[in-house]
């Protein structure tokens, strides 16, 4: 192994967790998540040369993983529409109360997984990650005022379909 | 009409979350990403301050079950080990040896008894121990023999393998500052839910071998990196183990979808062979990597 593709390994492998926590914005499950990392990490060490020194290797990743999450969808929708249920949904650990107390992680999830476009969907979890604008942009490869007017869209989103229901903030 | 996002309501949202104001938007920014499939979202009359406020409090609710450490520990083993596909002949340099044999019941306890590794300065580089085991018959009928006793779905397109064809090697588990620790000898005593049991090698107790396997979904990844790399055999040297992908699978006519388009038969063996050992008999399984759950089945 050439000292370049060693370093290239060395940033990939930095790029792991946050590459998994994309893919979990757009998968359903951790397995399915895990499954489209690997597949994207196994694209990008096969492609590594493809990959232009000084870029963003985070965002180059995450889009590998995108490509790879949307060509499945393409392809078998049906499954996924087969699958959408509530075993889909169940969480992997307990539910946790929103700060109202009304509005509930698994429905959040579901409403999110069925009625949200992906990107709204990364975007708003990095988001409520605490990651900055800044960041989210970063990773996903978007400018930030693109990053912006996404996540203003996916909170409308959001209120719109839990905002009657939780009430007003206090 | 559906309003507009325009930068004061951006900057009203960056407000309120405390981060720097925008200085524009661009115009592909704006463009609708959905091709009309999910509702487009209206900002007309929109309250500001009450949905970015209601929304950022619900923040806790957002987030997703935290990712576990072991699938980042996987993933980035599988970058610190990531082979080329094997080129045929011995004397390649990309060619893994197993370290030598290993008994049968070392195996089975290597799937009961994970190994415990020392804390300080170790990362576990891979959790894809795979235990398969197949009575090794070398006088079996060929596959597609066996295969249609099982009465399974109809065969689309047969793939041809033979001891010299091409395959993946999923090197030995790589630790890093520190080495296995001991494991305990076998009991020949085995207890109630066979941990530490030697096998006798009985049928049930290899299907339930098996079905361990498939339900920690260990085996999707190794068969998943054998299509990307465009060859029909994977071997795993650590576990003498080998997978052949024998078929491409006609989809089911059954209303349950047990095998959707995409399928592909693969034959599972516990041998030796430096060479995919087409000629022995292994376990059967359907592998569906289309489908969204149960990749796997024994069938």
């Amino acid at each position: 192994m050439t000292e370049k593709e060693k370093a290239f390994r060395e940033a990939l492998i930095a790029c792991v967790e946050k590459a998994m926590f994309f893919a979990r914005s757009l998968a359903k499950n951790t397995a399915d998540a895990e499954d489209l990392v690997q597949e994207a990490l196994i694209k990008a060490m096969s492609n590594w040369d493809a990959f232009d020194e000084g870029t963003n290797l985070q965002a180059w990743l995450n889009r590998i993983i995108r490509n790879t999450f949307l060509d499945k969808m393409k392809r078998h929708e049906e499954i996924k529409t087969e699958t959408v249920g509530e075993d889909t949904f169940k969480l992997e650990q307990e539910t946790k109360p929103s700060a109202e107390g009304v509005i509930r992680t698994n429905e959040v999830h579901e409403f999110m997984f069925t009625r949200m476009p992906e990107t709204e969907r990364s975007v708003v979890l990095l988001w409520a990650e605490g990651y900055s604008y800044e960041e989210i942009a970063s990773d996903l490869g978007i400018s930030r005022s693109n990053a912006g007017v996404v996540l203003c869209r996916a909170r409308k989103r959001l209120f719109d379909h839990f905002g009657a229901a939780a009430g007003n903030p206090t | 009409m559906n309003g507009k996002i325009d930068l004061p309501l951006l900057n009203e949202m960056a407000a309120i979350d405390g981060e720097h104001p925008f200085d524009e938007i661009e115009a592909e920014a704006l463009a609708a990403e959905s091709g009309g499939k999910i509702d487009p979202v209206d900002v007309t009359n929109i309250n500001a301050e009450q949905v970015f406020a209601t929304t950022a409090a619900w923040k806790n609710a957002l987030r997703l079950p935290e990712i576990e450490t072991a699938a980042a520990h996987r993933l980035k083993a599988l970058v610190n080990n990531f082979e080329a596909v094997s080129p045929e002949g011995s004397d390649s340099p990309t060619q893994v040896h197993p370290p030598g044999n290993t008994s049968f019941v070392e195996k089975i306890r290597q799937w009961f008894y994970p190994i415990v590794y020392p804390a300080s300065g170790v990362a576990l580089a891979s959790s894809l121990v795979v235990l398969f085991f197949v009575g090794a018959d070398r006088n079996s009928p060929a596959w597609d023999t066996r295969y249609a006793e099982l009465g399974g779905s109809q065969i689309a397109e047969p793939y041809a393998i033979s001891s010299s064809s091409e395959f993946f090697v999923r090197p030995d588990t790589q630790i890093r500052g520190g080495s296995p620790a001991e494991r305990e000898p076998c009991t020949n005593v085995p207890s109630s839910d066979n941990a530490g049991a030697c096998s006798d090698g009985s049928a049930a107790f290899e299907r339930e071998i098996l079905e361990r396997g498939i339900a920690d979904s260990s085996y999707v990844p190794i068969l998943r990196a054998t299509e990307l790399k465009g060859v029909l055999a994977a071997r795993v040297p650590a576990d003498g183990l080998w997978f052949l992908i024998r078929a491409e699978l006609a989809p089911d006519e059954t209303t349950d979808g047990a095998n959707p388009s995409g399928c592909k038969l693969v034959e599972a063996l516990f041998s030796d062979s430096d060479t995919p050992p087409n000629e022995e008999a292994g376990y059967f399984l359907s592998y569906c990597p289309l489908k969204w759950s149960e990749k796997l089945r024994l069938l």
